[in-house]
Order: structure tokens, then C-alpha cells, then sequence
């Protein structure tokens, strides 16, 4: 059994229960644990944080390998609230098996409780949080909505950030940010020795704040960033533009953004001017990855992005799925791969479609797009829900016969 | 490099503009020739008739793995072209020359158990192991062994291969049902080779073996 993730799969439980019942197997071979696949930390379904979690965290067991604590769960609230952590906390400070930990809070988990539970909760989050900031295996820790203000969190979590060697990837969501917790944060971030840092959804994400977490970023060396669903201004994405522009260890950046699918509103957005300024430091980067699925950034956006991809020679994947660019916008992209020699993937699904006033692209533009994709080295390319019509599929498979030989 | 992956699926394209695009993947030199996956998802407006011209389009295909979509209105009609471009069961050599490249792909809204079982048959790496597979497996035994006196015209030198395939089968099928903890029918190599024996009793006589040693003026 190689899964240290346990949680809902029942033959983890079962073999939980086995090993609980023999009190000889608290202490687990470590070789056992060196076959665990570290892909089981992102897959599998976590431990919910309860009596059972808790109690193999206790063992030091390696089915504790990624627990979650989840603040919609009445249940689990209360579970917080009901453990000594004065006495008990050394429990998650010592265990030496749990590798990803998620948080997740809730908008109104003080809602329905009284003051003196509220204080109770406050105190109780706050010993949980220190728990973990002694916490030296934890390799992913992922906070969205922390139990705690932003900046009590970053106070607590910041010797954690910058001493534990195993930790990997840090998520943070819907934080409210402010000068002293961003300081607190950037501060531990150029001690740290993190591979890769999301921060999703974070209140009050200004150009200061955008500029020193991006610079703290390039300072430690971080490899894979994550700045989901942010509506960005031309000021803060002039200043993710210009801190971009100094990194030269940053293979992947994602400014993914979210669509409700019933408002069909986008969370995310990028104006043109701040998608220019992110384009022009593609030039000078070494970005492999760039992820703007479901970011509003508009034709406008796509010629920007255009600009700076034709003096880019790093970037494998481009996607760019839902996020407006429409017809116009995947010429664009299309005219400035040509000759593009490291593209290997472009996903543009749900992204050219027809706005009011367009036509179905004309054979011309078609062969004009393919024409344009001459000598790029595409592997993948994604066309799914784009205006083609039948019309068009003889020309499309010429141009990528005769036209457009994507292959060497 | 080269293209290898192309995901369509248009709102705007009818089956007839599919029927084109797989006739056109047919040409010799076409780079959809070439692709190892390929994603129709969406309103893809794969009918049956699409699905005729897509599995015609496969016959001599070893590139292509991975082939998603969503049909529309589909019956046994389409389905059975898939299923004769996997395995064509006219003959031993149409089967060894059917497709043994494209998989089985969950993905694929209600594909049928027959078709499904020689999409997973082909994810074995060993083509050649596939193809002897599905001779077994749609020559042999699916005649109810009647099949079997195509083996009787073969070399005896070829006969030790033959069995040794069967008993191989045997082992493959077993080890696949445990797998899969079916209860499904797995003695079917040894049965085979026990049908073969009946079938051939000179070759085990040994008065008969004799007179084949000695060669054919002893007779």
C-alpha cells in the first residue's frame, strides 16, 4: 500500500484500524515510507482533521501524510475548540509523517458562536498555528481563508516559512492583506526555501504590495507562482510587469482566473496596459509556463501578450483557454509564433469565439492563422469551441498539410 | 517535432465537415496521419456515418492512441466499423493487419463492450503479441474451433510456435481475469491445444510420426 493520503479510501482506513489495534507498529519503518509516491501528496482525498487524524498524528503514523482541517465543517470547528493545544499541540509540532496540511477557513465560521467561545476558538487557532509553525516535515501547506488575520497568521507562520527545509509549495487564499502583514510575509519569503507560492484571491493586492511580493519572490528563487483571480488595474499589472522583468528563475507563472458560470462574470482580468508591461518582461525571463485560462484580457490583451511573445524564447506553454481574446486576438498570438522555435503548447479552447458583430472566420483568416504557425514547434494545439465551420476544415487541414508544416 | 496532439470540437462544424476532415486524414502524407491524440469533445455531432468515415480513416493507422468524442445518435452500425478497423475477423491476416495502436479511452460515451475490450486489448506494448491476441482470441475460439484446420495446413516446424502461443494465451488470459477479477472463461488456450490434438491425431500417432520422419516415400 503506497498511499499515505488515506482520507475517504477505504482500504487506507481499514488498514489504519489494523495498524491503531497494534500498539508495537507506532513506530513505522521508514523505508516503507520512502516507496510513497509524492505525487499521493496532491492526489487521493486528505484525512479530515478529527479524532482519527489526530490520533494518527499522535502515532507518528504515515497515513497522516496530508491532513485537512476544513472550517465549513461544524464538526471540525468545534474539534479545534475541543483540544487542549497547550498540552496536546506538540502533536502536529513533533510528527514527523505530515507532509501537506490544508486550512481551510470559512467567512463566517465566528458567525453563530458567542464571545466566550469566539475567544476560545481565537485562542485555540492561535496554539494551532504555532503547532504548526514547529512543524519541520510539512512539505505543502495550503491556508485559504486562514482562521486568523493575516497578519497574526504571517507572525506566527514566518519562523516556519523561513526554517523549514522540507516545506515546498505554500498556498495562501482570500487573505486580506496590509502593509504589516505583507512585510511580514516578503520578509519570510527571501529566507525561505520554497519551490513554489500561490497566492489566490487576496483583498487589497495593491501595486506596493504586488511589487514587494514578486520582488521577495525573485530574491529566494522561487520557481512556480501562482497570482489566481485577481482583477488587476493598470497599476498593479504594470507592477507585476516591471518585478517580472528581474526574474531569471521563474519557470512558471499563473494569473488563472475563475468564470461563474451562471453570471458568466469573470474573476480575473487583466487590463491591456498591465498585460503590455507582463508581455515585455517575457522577453528578458525564463519563463517556461504562462497560465491566463479564464482571465478577461480582451483582443487588446492578446496583441499586447503578441508583442512580447515575438522576442520570447522560453516559453513551452501558452494557455490562454476562455479568456476573451476572440478572433482578432488568436490571429495575434498566431502571427507572432511564427518561426517560433519553443512553443510547444497553445491552448486557445473557448477563446476565439464570436462576439456579437463577428462572422465565422473567413477561409482567408484561416489560412492566415495556420500560415502564421510556419515552423513553430507546436505539439499541442487546443482549437476547441472555435468558430471553424465546414467550410473551413478543408482549408484548415490543407494549411497544416501544405501551408503550415508543423513538423520538422 | 511535430504536431501530435490537436483537440477540436466546434459548435459550427456538422457531421458532413467531420466527414471531410477523416476523409482527409486518410491522404497519404497528411499530418492528421500522424497525431497521437485527438479530442473531439464538445457538440462534435459524431453521428454514425462520421463514425464509418473516422473508422475507415483508422484501418492503417499507427499513430493515433488516443481518439475522444461524443457521439451523437449512435448505434451498432458505427460502433461495428470501429470494431472491423480493430479487428477485421475475415481472415488471419486482416486481423494481424487491423489497428492494434488506438486505446481504450474512458472518455468515450458508451462504447460497447466488444469495441471496449479491443481498445484495452491494444494498450498491450508488444503489437505483435496483441495481434496474436486477437487471432486467438476472434480466430480461433470465436468459431467455436472451427476455425482450426487453418492450422493444419501449416509447416510442422511451425507447430512447437503455435502451441507454445496457445499455452502463452492461456497464461495472458488468466492473469488478465484475476486482474480484473472476472469470472469470465480463461481455460481457453489449453482448450484450443486440446481441440488441436483431436483435430490432428497423425501428428501424435506414433506410427504416423514415424512415417513423417522417415519422409514422404515411406508413406
Amino acid at each position: 500500500m503506497s498511499s499515505i493520503t488515506g482520507g475517504s479510501d477505504e482500504e487506507s482506513r481499514h488498514n489504519c484500524s489494523d495498524v491503531n489495534s497494534n500498539s508495537d507498529t507506532n513506530n513505522d519503518d521508514d523505508n516503507s515510507e520512502s516507496s510513497v509516491d509524492s505525487e499521493d501528496l496532491y492526489g487521493g482525498e486528505p484525512y479530515e482533521f478529527d479524532e482519527e487524524a489526530f490520533d494518527l498524528l499522535k502515532r507518528n503514523h504515515k497515513y497522516a501524510g496530508w491532513v485537512q482541517f476544513s472550517g465549513w465543517s461544524q464538526e471540525q470547528v468545534d474539534f479545534l475548540c475541543s483540544i487542549s493545544w497547550r498540552k496536546d499541540g506538540n502533536v502536529i509540532s513533533s510528527t514527523t509523517k505530515l507532509k501537506n496540511l490544508n486550512i481551510e477557513g470559512c467567512e463566517d465560521i465566528l458567525e453563530n458562536m458567542d464571545e466566550k467561545k469566539r475567544k476560545q476558538f481565537a485562542l485555540s487557532a492561535k496554539c494551532f498555528y504555532r503547532s504548526i509553525a514547529e512543524n519541520r516535515s510539512i512539505k505543502i501547506l495550503g491556508i485559504d481563508r486562514s482562521l486568523l488575520d493575516s497578519v497574526d497568521t504571517f507572525s506566527i507562520l514566518s519562523p516556519f516559512i523561513e526554517q523549514n527545509q522540507n516545506l515546498d509549495f505554500l498556498s495562501l487564499g482570500r487573505l486580506v492583506l496590509d502593509s504589516k502583514s505583507v512585510t511580514l510575509l516578503t520578509s519570510a519569503l527571501t529566507k525561505c526555501n520554497l519551490r513554489s507560492i500561490s497566492l489566490e484571491r487576496c483583498d487589497n493586492m495593491t501595486a506596493e504590495f504586488m511589487t514587494q511580493i514578486v520582488n521577495a519572490v525573485g530574491v529566494c528563487g522561487i520557481q512556480n507562482l501562482y497570482l489566481d483571480k485577481y482583477d488587476m488595474d493598470d497599476d498593479v499589472g504594470i507592477a507585476l510587469g516591471k518585478s517580472l522583468y528581474k526574474h531569471n528563475t521563474l519557470k512558471t507563472l499563473s494569473l488563472t482566473g475563475e468564470i461563474d458560470h451562471h453570471s458568466q462574470i469573470f474573476i480575473g482580468s487583466i487590463t491591456p496596459v498591465g498585460m503590455d508591461a507582463i508581455a515585455v518582461s517575457l522577453a528578458s525571463g525564463s519563463l517556461e509556463k504562462l497560465y491566463l485560462g479564464n482571465t478577461y484580457i480582451g483582443r487588446e490583451g492578446a496583441a499586447a501578450l503578441a508583442r512580447g511573445l515575438a522576442d520570447n524564447s522560453t516559453l513551452k506553454t501558452l494557455v490562454l483557454h476562455d479568456s476573451n481574446v476572440e478572433l482578432e486576438g488568436g490571429i495575434s498570438l498566431a502571427a507572432a509564433l511564427e518561426g517560433n522555435a519553443t512553443l510547444e503548447e497553445l491552448d486557445l479552447s473557448n477563446a476565439m469565439f464570436r462576439v456579437q458583430g463577428d462572422t465565422i472566420l473567413s477561409a482567408d483568416g484561416w489560412i492566415y492563422f495556420f500560415d502564421s504557425l510556419r515552423n513553430c514547434a507546436l505539439r499541442h494545439l487546443d482549437l476547441r469551441g472555435s468558430p471553424i465551420g465546414d467550410e473551413n476544415i478543408q482549408t484548415m487541414v490543407d494549411s497544416l498539410n501544405t501551408r503550415c508544416p508543423l513538423q520538422s | 517535432m511535430s504536431l501530435t496532439k490537436l483537440n477540436l470540437g466546434s459548435f459550427d462544424v456538422t457531421s458532413s465537415g467531420w466527414i471531410t476532415f477523416f476523409n482527409l486524414m486518410e491522404r497519404p502524407g497528411s499530418i492528421l496521419g500522424r497525431l497521437v491524440e485527438l479530442e473531439m469533445m464538445g457538440r462534435s455531432n459524431v453521428t454514425d456515418e462520421v463514425l464509418i468515415i473516422a473508422a475507415g480513416a483508422l484501418v492503417n493507422n499507427t499513430s493515433l492512441k488516443q481518439f475522444r468524442f461524443l457521439g451523437r445518435d449512435l448505434t451498432d452500425v458505427g460502433w461495428s466499423a470501429v470494431e472491423h478497423t480493430l479487428c477485421n475477423k475475415s481472415s488471419i491476416d486482416s486481423i494481424y493487419e487491423s489497428n492494434h495502436t488506438l486505446e481504450y479511452n474512458g472518455m468515450i460515451m458508451m462504447t460497447p463492450l466488444t469495441v471496449t475490450c479491443l481498445l484495452r486489448l491494444n494498450e498491450g506494448k508488444d503489437k505483435g503479441e496483441v495481434a496474436r491476441q486477437k487471432i486467438i482470441q476472434y480466430y480461433f475460439l470465436e468459431g467455436n474451433g472451427c476455425n482450426l484446420h487453418e492450422l493444419m495446413k501449416m509447416d510442422m516446424e511451425m507447430m512447437p510456435h503455435v502451441f507454445g502461443c496457445f499455452g502463452r494465451y492461456d497464461v495472458v488470459s488468466r492473469e488478465g481475469a484475476r486482474r480484473r477479477q472476472t469470472a469470465k472463461r480463461v481455460v481457453v488456450g489449453l482448450e484450443l491445444i486440446y481441440r488441436l490434438v483431436r483435430g490432428m491425431p497423425a501428428l501424435f500417432d506414433p506410427l504416423a510420426k514415424a512415417r513423417l520422419c522417415k519422409g514422404p516415400e515411406s508413406i
